[in-house]
């Protein structure tokens, strides 16, 4: 018999023809890294794996098997920037409110990409990276600015004696 | 799955050698400037709401660290002590960033570890602001040298009228 099945998020799908399954990996509905299986079959194997399962030689110039896709669908662990320092120094240094927030997002970033969901670890660590870049600007900016004004009086102070002086 | 996603940037060799500049000058200063002197700003947090962050006195914290004061640091900041080992090995990444310009992978850290540091950021925060606030020994204070007392409020020395 040509009863095929595939796995889809972990769950067993099928059965299909061949013919059926072909054409769901043409139409990218089952990719090459899923698991297919028939009988004959002793273990589950990737649809890559399979040669029955690759399409049919074209005529003329043969289409590679599988377009590879021009960036992986999930980012490596290693690309996921750690920000759980610079979150800390933000808070730390000069921005308590905004560097809090930064820290939960770097912390949420560290969390999913030890247990490997590396695509989410990069949205939060890029939410961390904002809120840091945010917290610190406007932690420094309000700083210098209340840094100065607290000079203020003392510099009008100074500059009416030095009027007041001139007019004398 | 179509999660979209960016990649986000990784610190740069120049990035990374303007941080080493600038922790150089900090040193600097610390070890040649006096924290309790004028010049230094104080932040604006503590001065228009009165709380004290996580990283309240840990300029003053870091200067008696540069002189070697540990018992002092520990009393303007205990966090700083804490924090310093993880800080210095932070530096030591980016000093290496910057003197090879190789791209180091992230640091790795534990979640629990990381949950831990959090925890410890932010309880710190919220415990040295609890009452009494005048006594809380983590607030940041100065254990140098305890005021003098007023020679005037001595009992033997106020003068009473005579009889």
């Amino acid at each position: 018999m040509d009863a095929w099945y595939y796995a889809r998020d972990n769950k067993q799908q099928g059965p299909v023809t061949r013919e059926e399954l072909r054409r769901l990996i043409a139409g990218g509905s089952v990719r090459a890294s899923d698991y297919v299986w028939t009988e004959g079959m002793t273990d589950w194997q990737t649809a890559a794996q399979v040669p029955e399962l690759a399409p049919p030689a074209a005529e003329g110039a043969p289409r590679p098997a599988m377009p590879m896709p021009a960036r992986p669908e999930t980012p490596a662990a290693s690309e996921v920037p750690n920000y759980l320092v610079w979150a800390i120094v933000a808070t730390v240094c000069c921005c308590m409110p905004g560097g809090i927030v930064s820290i939960v997002f770097a912390v949420q970033a560290n969390s999913l990409r030890n247990s490997g969901q590396t695509a989410e670890a990069l949205i939060m660590a890029n939410r961390a990276r904002t809120w840091i870049i945010v917290s610190m600007v406007v932690g420094l900016a309000v700083n210098l600015v209340t840094f100065f004004a607290s000079f203020l009086p003392a510099f009008t102070k100074a500059f009416e004696a030095a009027s007041s002086g001139k007019g004398l | 799955m179509s999660l979209r996603w960016r990649r986000a940037t990784t610190p740069s060799r120049l990035f990374s050698s303007g941080l080493c500049l600038a922790a150089l000058c900090g040193a600097a200063v610390l070890l040649l400037r006096e924290p309790a002197w004028r010049g230094y700003p104080r932040c604006t947090l503590v001065r228009v709401t009165g709380l004290y962050c996580p990283g309240c006195g840990s300029l003053r914290a870091a200067h008696a660290l540069a002189h070697g004061r540990v018992h002092e640091a520990a009393a303007w900041n205990p966090l700083l002590m804490v924090l310093s080992p993880l800080l210095a090995a932070w530096m030591a990444l980016h000093a290496v960033r910057a003197a090879t310009g190789k791209e180091l992978p992230a640091p790795r850290i534990a979640t629990w570890l990381a949950v831990a540091l959090a925890t410890l950021v932010i309880g710190f925060g919220i415990l040295r602001n609890l009452p009494p606030r005048g006594s809380n020994p983590l607030r940041p204070h100065d254990i140098r040298r305890a005021p003098p007392s007023i020679p005037a409020l001595r009992p033997g020395l106020v003068d009473t009228p005579e009889p």
